[in-house]
């Protein structure tokens, strides 16, 4: 009876659904390792914890709404028709953000703390640990208008995460005029803050950024699109739209052409535009506006930094029994799976796109006012923020913060 | 076969699958959606139940159970909390808790399988894979090679 193995007789469904999907991510991986059968129930297993998703092989994804702290995890496997789609939701509190972004295995996510909107606390998460850690205030406490873009990166050599921020101050006093303050914003340039996690204790000013005028350059969108080392956003420049992009390791920025077609495109020209990653490349989603049939284009840049190494990827269309966009919101792809199969993101709401059979299926809805803010999370990392950062900052409970943001608000 | 008590309580036979019969009353057997859809179909009337996938030690137990839950109320709840927990220890003694997890799976006992498998997910937690081979038996059946390819992929969770 000793020799007996009882476990190994429960099938693997049973293991799966009832008993792994209870653990928390460090015993998942544990069991995976124990023999080869139960390593076979995982890679079927989606879920693996109770509010996290790993994306294992590409399939899987994990979706945090940090506005409505809506916690949705699915997989793309039920594209597939015989599949029924397993959607977990989680509703707590609202979160005031302005941006997030995912880099190796961190997100970084940005609050107001107060409610006039002065000054934005950066914060940095790891979801698999639940853990957090803020990042200092700004140095400069000047009275005045403030403007902050900020974002998280890696830098592959020195292994060493560094968040940025790009922010601008608008000196204001009484007799301030309206154009005096323009001609102010014309002149001035954005202040490039850069902290290294783990050796800074404060933020380090590294200037000014040069190609970043604080008016003159219409900018829209946040810092996402973690991708060689550097982080990018759309910006729209005199001459027309690019993609701007700070390289973490030299603390530079970096223009980066988009495809011939739209590099003469205004911003007003271009209808819905976003960008993001596309396995390893750099990936850019344009909906034009006033174009019959309305289409969104999916482009790759097969080679990174190369201006001709874009290629158009796919064409989506609006189906008109299925699914039309929803005009307000930019449109981008959030995730690309495996099967192909694109997961898209029009503010409202989340649709999955399957291009072989054209067809849509929508996954969450959200209301007008309702932004539906929807990341692509990879490489989960199971160390704590501690060896990250070491003791040089306070590391919390996640769930703590958002307890205490629900408190507040 | 159904007998009725002297406080009207009908009763039924459930037949083990190595041929124990436990009569109960129905409210405690249909707890168990699989024996109440039976109860529905008229498959009692016949005789006694016949639960072909459960041992009559496994079937005692599961029988333990469904006695407590059905007599207590919501009210009882921290109170069923403690007995649930002592069930499990002791369950533990006599029967294998995968045997009663299976059990609970064929009867379709929403309660006892949730507590069986936290019950397992809990003793899960926290030991390395050695720890819970040695815990149940596990073969490791891994390749050298093999097992170092999954630990490479995992490898943070060693850290």
């Amino acid at each position: 009876m000793e020799d007996r193995c009882y476990i190994s007789k429960l099938p693997c469904t049973i293991l799966r659904e009832e008993i792994f999907s209870r653990l928390p991510y460090p015993a998942c991986v544990a069991c995976k390792c124990v023999c080869k059968s139960w390593c076979l129930c995982f890679s079927k297993l989606p879920r693996l914890s109770k509010n996290i998703l790993l994306c294992t092989q590409g399939r899987n994804l994990q979706w945090v709404d940090f506005k409505n702290n809506v916690h949705f995890s699915f997989v793309a496997e039920f594209l597939s028709p015989n599949s029924s789609r397993s959607i977990m939701q989680r509703r707590c509190s609202p979160f005031a953000y302005t941006s997030v972004n995912s880099c190796n295995g961190l997100l970084s996510v940005c609050t107001f703390p107060s409610e006039d909107f002065k000054d934005v606390v950066m914060h940095i998460l790891n979801p698999i640990t639940e853990e957090y850690l803020t990042l200092p205030g700004r140095n400069d406490t000047r009275v005045g208008l403030h403007k902050d873009l900020c974002g998280l990166g890696f830098c592959p050599e020195t292994k060493r995460f560094k968040a940025f921020r790009l922010s601008y101050h608008l000196l204001l006093n009484e007799r301030n005029s309206c154009q005096e303050l323009r001609r102010q914003a014309h002149r001035d340039f954005y202040q490039v803050e850069v902290f290294t996690l783990g050796t800074d204790s404060a933020w380090r000013n590294i200037g000014p950024a040069r190609n970043y005028r604080c008016s003159g350059k219409a900018v829209w969108g946040s810092f996402k699109a973690f991708l060689s080392g550097s982080i990018h956003r759309l910006i729209v420049s005199h001459e027309g739209l690019e993609i701007s992009a700070f390289d973490f390791e030299k603390e530079q920025f970096r223009s980066i052409q988009l495809p011939h077609a739209f590099d003469k495109m205004t911003r007003k020209k271009c209808g819905y535009t976003d960008i993001g990653v596309y396995k390893d490349s750099l990936c850019f989603c344009c909906l034009e506006r006033n174009k019959v049939p309305e289409a969104l284009e999916v482009w790759v840049m097969k080679e990174y930094g190369v201006a001709i190494a874009w290629q158009l990827k796919l064409v989506v269309r609006s189906s008109e029994e299925s699914w039309q966009w929803k005009m307000q919101k930019p449109i981008n792809v959030v995730m690309f799976f495996d099967n192909d199969c694109i997961l898209l993101s029009d503010g409202g709401r989340l649709v999955l796109y399957d291009p072989q059979r054209g067809r849509h299926a929508g996954l969450a809805d959200g209301t007008e006012d309702e932004y539906i803010h929807a990341i692509c999370f990879n490489n989960p990392r199971f160390d704590s923020l501690n060896q990250i950062v070491g003791s040089s900052l306070e590391i919390f409970d996640a769930t703590k913060l958002l307890n205490q943001i629900r408190t507040s608000c | 076969m159904s007998i009725t008590t002297e406080n009207n309580e009908k009763m039924i036979t459930l037949m083990s699958s190595d041929g124990e019969e436990f009569v109960v009353e129905e409210a405690v057997a249909a707890q168990s959606q699989t024996i109440k859809h039976l109860i529905e179909d008229g498959c009692s009337t016949e005789g006694s139940i016949p639960l072909p996938n459960v041992t009559g030690r496994v079937l005692s137990e599961v029988i333990q159970y469904c006695k407590k839950h059905s007599s207590s109320d919501d009210k009882e709840e921290k109170e069923l909390e403690a007995w649930d927990a002592e069930f499990v220890k002791a369950a533990d003694d006599h029967v294998a808790l995968t045997d009663l997890m299976m059990a609970a799976n064929f009867l379709d006992i929403k309660g006892l399988l949730d507590l069986v498998a936290q019950t397992l997910a809990n003793m899960i937690t926290g030991k390395s894979p050695e720890e819970v081979r040695r815990m149940w038996n596990i073969k490791n059946d891994f390749t050298p090679e093999e097992a170092e390819k999954v630990r490479k992929e995992n490898q943070w969770a060693f850290e």
